[in-house]
């Protein structure tokens, strides 16, 4: 439990199948699976309990049993990741008052970016969950449809996230543009609460699972961080081969 | 159709407290002045003034107790009068649409105020019962509109065309000229086109008219953004209004006008 009386659980969902990299957190990057380094970054922020993988494939159960760390074998049919921590923390850890969601693809997570996302709920009562953004500088990156867009009320609440550009341009082109870091904190019950709610039609066709909560009227508290981190979420061979390229210049400026 | 909206029954409506006649006006803002068509509100389609045809569309409605024209001149307002209308005046110099509507509310009574266009005089009445409907229901309501479903697809790209998103309860989340959803994922869906057409509670008018601009009603140019922004609530009905060409057509040109006039005739209408 942390000072303030939580219990905070870390959960990273994982999935042995995806569209282009087949067992794509189990792959090997520096000596470590991806999936590994993931862990480490998410027990080094010092803020949860304990922190759970939940795979809905045994080879990774047991790869990350391997390294220590607590698992729970998931259903296969999910269709999100929010969707593999609720069933992971009904089945382990109930009595979570908060559950961030930790990426399984993105193996160079700043550890501190946990303790931003968690904030929130620590301090605001009136928060459901929360989430990261980051400036988004570039114009090609603002364009593609993989960069996710988040416009935000005046108390930096979520409205939507779109692979569309959102705001349109309309009138001043200056405006700054949010992109969306996949890492949520949320209340237990509204973990649960999306849980049973099942995908929703804004969700399937921009295939965003937040927009399920938004459309439930969840209060998503967003915040801007200023961490730097590398942003390579592994999704293709590519990104792969990009990473390895990443540790080993960190590796070398060592 | 709906029996709680008549006026005659509003009373009884159990979402109300008792006793309480919950008084429903339509506004039709009228500025003289038109860079492209000055005097737009007189100007005569098929015979009969722009004006005219707004008011005696709006009072149609089953909801609206009265419909009142605001105008910052002379020339409208003897014209409404003419024609047996009721017209208010406002400052020449008010900054929106909005400012004009919360002057306006000033000099007349009304608990819930609806905002008619007065550049679409084919308004189906229809489309105003329908934006009032769930304030009636919720007085928690402060403000709510209309939205249609787009079929055509050019409108999908087009940033003139203003995209809603709603959630589980109707309430707006966000309006975009980008295209909203985005279609990541080959799965049916619908996208929706915000119809301007709004209803809002006196106090809330007021409110609105002093909130501050916000970042994203200015870079997408679209005023609604402000309301979502401050984090109020904004309804969004789906209109079953069938025949949205004619009934959201505004008219901004002389050839606008002549376009209008064809519409009607293509219909068999007056």
């Amino acid at each position: 439990m942390d000072i303030s009386g939580n219990k905070i659980v870390g959960i990273i969902p994982a999935r042995i199948g995806s569209e282009e990299v087949y067992a794509k957190v189990l792959m090997d990057l520096g000596g470590k699976t991806v999936i590994q380094h993931v862990y480490e970054k998410a027990t080094a922020a010092g803020v949860f309990e304990e922190v759970l993988i939940a795979a809905d494939d045994q080879r990774i159960v047991e790869a990350a049993e391997k390294f220590g760390a607590k698992t729970y074998l998931t259903q296969t049919d999910h269709i999100c990741g929010t969707d593999r921590c609720a069933e992971a923390v009904r089945a382990l850890v109930p009595d979570a008052d908060i559950v961030v969601n930790i990426q399984a693809d993105e193996p160079f997570l700043n550890p501190e970016m946990i303790s931003q996302v968690v904030e929130p709920l620590l301090t605001d009562g009136a928060w459901d969950m929360a989430t990261l953004c980051c400036p988004c500088i570039d114009e090609a990156s603002k364009e593609a449809e993989f960069t996710v867009k988040i416009v935000k009320s005046a108390a930096g609440r979520a409205l939507y996230f779109s692979r569309s550009v959102i705001p349109y341009p309309r009138y001043d082109r200056g405006t700054a543009y949010y992109q969306h870091i996949g890492i949520y904190a949320y209340r237990t019950e509204q973990l649960l609460r999306f849980a049973k709610l099942g995908p929703a039609e804004l969700e399937l066709a921009e295939g965003l699972e937040q927009l399920r909560a938004i459309e439930a009227e969840m209060r998503i508290k967003v915040i801007e961080t200023d961490l730097s981190y590398a942003r390579i979420s592994i999704d293709t061979q590519a990104d792969i081969d990009n990473a390895r390229r990443f540790l080993e210049e960190q590796s070398s400026e060592e | 159709m709906h029996d709680v909206f008549s006026k005659s029954n509003r009373q009884k409506n159990n979402f109300q407290p008792e006793n309480v006649v919950v008084k429903v006006i339509g506004m039709v803002p009228a500025r003289y002045a038109s860079s492209r068509m000055p005097g737009k509100p007189l100007a005569l389609i098929s015979g009969k003034s722009m004006i005219q045809r707004v008011v005696e569309q709006s009072s149609q409605a089953k909801v609206l107790d009265e419909v009142w024209v605001a105008t910052d001149d002379s020339r409208i307002a003897e014209a409404v009068e003419h024609f047996g209308g009721k017209a208010v005046m406002t400052s020449p110099d008010c900054a929106s649409g909005t400012d004009r509507l919360a002057q306006a509310i000033e000099l007349v009574e009304g608990d819930i105020i609806v905002n008619v266009q007065g550049d679409q005089p084919f308004i189906d009445p229809l489309m105003i019962d329908e934006t009032v409907g769930p304030m009636l229901e919720d007085e928690s309501l402060q403000m709510a509109t209309l939205i249609h479903p787009i079929h055509r697809q050019e409108d999908l790209e087009d940033p003139g065309v203003v995209k809603a998103v709603i959630d589980l309860a109707g309430n707006g989340m966000y309006f975009s000229r980008s295209l909203i959803p985005a279609p990541h994922n080959d799965v049916a869906h619908q996208v929706y086109e915000h119809v301007g057409l709004y209803a809002y509670r006196r106090d809330f008018l007021k409110t609105l008219a002093i909130l501050p601009q916000t970042v994203l009603e200015r870079v997408e140019g679209l005023e609604q953004l402000r309301v979502i922004e401050h984090g109020y609530r904004l309804r969004c009905v789906i209109t079953a209004c069938a025949d949205n060409e004619l009934s959201g057509f505004s008219i901004d040109t002389p050839e606008d006008v002549l376009r209008g006039e064809a519409m009607l005739q293509e219909r068999g209408l007056e």
